[in-house]
């Protein structure tokens, strides 16, 4: 009787831990955090629709709260000033954040493109060449990629910032601003520039050269939030690895995700889906970008005594090497 | 089973083979993007013809390279097609710079240029970068790669000799310990037959070499024992046949020890027979002569019966001479001394039968004598045999009119057979076995005269010579006498 006795209780135990280890497994009992994700509402952010949609952060064990802003720019502040725990944006706004001495942290690169922006013209404000920019009144957003690639094409096109006159539009009007022929061009990314060339037709010259500037598409957080939320931030990379793969597997959907989150058609989001090369990665060439447009704003904030800061301090590598260690390239990380 | 492990080592080797050009390709490729970035770099710094060229030619190199590589898995593909894209840009840009440093208008504004030449190096630095850590990637994946398909290949192998060996082993041990037992029966049984227990079978039925080496084995013991106890039963025989041997031995001793004895007492009675012969001789003819003398000188005395009786006398005492004559011959034959040499029978019959004619012409008797006929014997007692049957013959056919005696030859079992056949009175059969004893008449001596002494004197001859001789008759269909020599 005491050996059967003995039998069943280790029958019992053993079924208890093996319950309690496959509920393990499937993180079904992770306890749920609450992540809100400041999202600039753009192509390249597809990984976190895909992940918010698929159930890829609640299989992480994250809550997650999606929060849309016009611009990086703007999706970055959001997690400044504390509005979000993450959030998307390029590395200019990054760039401009460390210029500042913000304490933030890029914990990975979610795209990459050299064909994201653009200089959309008017033809009927006599531009067919880039020569064609003086003198005329191109839209861009400060503190944004646009501002910068807007610099690199004039630069590389032997074209003074007095050349041209830069004038202040928000993202969310600049599309506006070129079809009412407020500017006579725009220097902007997708889908504004895909809605534009729809939008004019044949009255669009469209400026693509894109050997001068390779877009990063960043998640940043504070790097409170980061030292405090490891586990979080591994979670979180995990979630938008697996989106990747299922963009890859089934871009059909993820494209319908994409769109649905972004307000595009699907016609148009198709046109431009192949630009980005949705791969989570830390690289080396995303410090160098960042330097690269530090000097530029220091040299444009004439007599500022700000020096180029090291982007490495505001790189957090650890968490993409826990859960995809070939996926960072920066030395010293 | 084992075939789809094969094929399976088969692929994973093909596989990892792949990936090993791959890696190959890739570290070059590696290295190529690092060969880019050094002349990039040193370009910037001197703006020199040396590394703008070298930039062209290992830019051209590695399209090439690219170019001739098809990844299997999608993902370094895309990372593949993007160095090639990046590379692309490098080299767009590296020529943008170039240009750049040579203006065609060298009356160009140098602070644009020079903040062209910035952009330009900045965002080569920056390509070069991307690509490198690209590069990086991909030969990490295609490491991953090798590695994996090592691994598996590795496992395959694990899993061949595993699955290969532990069977083997097993089987082999099994064999083993099947071929002990077997051989451990085996040399059990053997031992056994080879004590001397023929009976003994091995009887093993595994159906193997073993199992056919123990039917042999049990066959050949079958075949041992069948032998020895063939020579078992032989022995037997030898001693039954060396019994047999030493009882023949004995009885020729013993028949020879009789023989001695018959002979001695055949010759002491020959002798007795021949003085007793010889001995009567004188006074039967001191009875005949007194006879006669009596009929002669005192025969006028007597009446006619007396006469008669003294005739009888006379008749008497030569019927008695005639037959002390004929155990003479009778005698002789027995005792005298044999010649064998080539006899003309037919010869001999002639004489005979031209003999017989002359003593009484008036018969009419024919005689049919086959020419030829030879053999080998004592011609003077073959020659009396011969008298004997024919006047036999002549005899018994005298109270027919006509008579035909033939004398002949034939073969009965490849031996040949004479005979005298006559058509005379002949005989009964019931009576055969009398014919050849002395002194036995089948006739009264009145119907045929004779002392019966004859055919015994014949049979003495035949049987001298190592011959056969026997008669077949029947009552007036003649006689034939047959005899071999």
């Amino acid at each position: 009787m005491n050996k059967t006795m003995t039998v069943l209780l280790i029958a019992v135990v053993l079924s208890v831990n093996i319950g309690c280890n496959r509920k393990g497994e499937h993180g079904s009992t992770k306890q749920q955090e609450t992540v809100i994700i400041a999202v600039s509402p753009q192509p390249v952010s597809a990984p976190l629709y895909v992940a918010f949609e698929k159930g890829f952060f609640e299989r992480e064990g994250l809550r997650v709260t999606l929060q849309s802003y016009t611009s990086g720019k703007d999706a970055l502040n959001a997690v400044i000033g504390g509005k979000a725990h993450l959030g998307t944006a390029a590395e200019t706004p990054v760039m401009i954040a460390g210029l500042k001495g913000e304490k933030i942290y890029v914990i990975a690169t979610l795209a990459e493109s050299d064909k994201y922006m653009r200089i959309i013209a008017r033809k009927d404000r006599g531009i067919s060449i880039p020569a064609d920019l003086k003198g005329k009144k191109i839209g861009v957003s400060p503190g944004t990629n646009g501002e910068f690639f807007l610099h690199a094409y004039l630069t590389v096109n032997h074209l003074a910032k007095k050349d041209v006159q830069a004038v202040d539009v928000l993202p969310k009007d600049m599309v506006d601003a070129l079809v009412t022929g407020k500017v006579d061009a725009v220097s902007t990314w997708v889908p504004h520039t895909t809605t534009l060339q729809h939008k004019l037709g044949s009255n669009a010259l469209i400026i693509d050269d894109h050997g001068i500037y390779v877009m990063t598409w960043n998640v940043a957080a504070t790097q409170d939030f980061v030292k405090s939320h490891p586990a979080q931030i591994e979670n979180f990379l995990r979630a938008v690895l697996r989106a990747n793969k299922f963009i890859k597997e089934r871009p059909d959907e993820a494209r319908a995700i994409t769109a649905k989150h972004i307000g595009m058609d699907m016609p148009m989001l198709s046109e431009t889906w192949d630009l980005y090369g949705f791969n989570t990665v830390l690289n080396q060439s995303l410090i160098l970008s960042l330097e690269d447009q530090a000097r530029w704003m220091i040299k444009k904030e004439a007599g500022s005594a700000r020096r180029t800061p090291n982007f490495v301090d505001f790189v957090y590598a650890d968490g993409l090497k826990t859960v995809q260690p070939e996926a960072v390239r920066i030395s010293g990380k | 089973m084992s075939l789809f492990v094969g094929l399976a080592l088969f692929f994973s080797y093909q596989a990892m083979e792949k990936d090993w050009k791959n890696g190959s390709l890739v570290r070059r490729i590696r290295s190529s993007v690092t060969e880019l970035n050094t002349f990039v770099q040193s370009y910037i710094h001197y703006h020199e013809e040396r590394p703008k060229r070298q930039f062209l030619v290992e830019y051209d190199s590695m399209t090439q390279l690219i170019a001739g590589i098809r990844l299997r898995n999608p993902e370094q593909q895309r990372l593949l097609d993007k160095i090639g894209l990046n590379s692309e840009s490098m080299k767009d840009l590296f020529l943008r710079l170039v240009s750049n440093y040579e203006p065609s208008d060298p009356a160009g504004n140098a602070e644009l240029l020079a903040k062209a030449e910035e952009r330009l190096e900045g965002q080569l630095l920056i390509r070069s970068r991307d690509m490198d850590a690209d590069a990086s990637r991909l030969r990490s994946m295609v490491d991953d790669d090798i590695r994996r398909a090592q691994t598996r290949t590795f496992t395959l192998i694990l899993f061949v000799v595993l699955f290969t060996t532990i069977p083997l082993t097993i089987v082999l041990i099994r064999t083993m310990k099947s071929i002990t037992t077997s051989l451990s029966t085996l040399r059990k049984g053997t031992e056994v037959i080879g004590s001397g227990n023929l009976g003994h079978r091995i009887g093993m039925t595994t159906p193997d070499e073993l199992g056919d080496l123990s039917d042999a084995v049990d066959h050949m013991t079958e075949q041992l024992q069948a032998v020895t106890v063939s020579k078992d039963e032989l022995q037997q025989e030898v001693e039954e046949r060396k019994r047999a041997e030493e009882e023949i031995k004995k009885l020729n001793d013993d028949l020879k020890h009789h023989v001695t004895q018959l002979e001695e007492a055949n010759k002491e009675l020959e002798a007795f027979s021949y003085s007793v012969s010889h001995d009567l001789r004188s006074p039967l003819r001191s009875i005949d002569g007194f006879s006669q003398a009596l009929l002669e000188d005192y025969g006028g005395k007597l009446d006619g019966e007396g006469r008669d009786y003294l005739q009888r006398v006379r008749a008497g005492s030569q019927r008695m001479a005639q037959l002390i004559d004929d155990l003479l011959n009778l005698s002789r034959v027995a005792r005298s001394e044999m010649s064998r040499v080539p006899v003309d029978l037919s010869k001999i019959a002639k004489d005979i039968a031209n003999g017989l004619r002359k003593s009484d012409q008036e018969r009419n008797v024919e005689f049919v004598i086959s020419g030829g006929l030879t053999a080998q014997g004592d011609e003077r007692l073959l020659r009396a045999a011969m008298e004997n049957l024919f006047s036999n013959a002549w005899k018994f056919t005298s109270i027919h009119p006509r008579g035909r005696i033939e004398f002949g030859m034939a073969r009965r079992d490849g031996q040949p057979v004479y005979f005298i056949k006559d058509d005379g009175v002949g005989f009964d059969m019931t009576y055969v076995g009398k014919l050849f004893g002395p002194f036995q008449r089948l006739h009264s001596p009145g119907d045929f005269p004779g002392t019966g002494i004859g055919l015994a004197t014949v049979q003495r001859i035949i049987h001298r010579h190592g011959g056969r001789i026997w008669i077949e008759g029947a009552v007036e269909k003649g006689a034939t006498v047959y005899f071999t020599l």
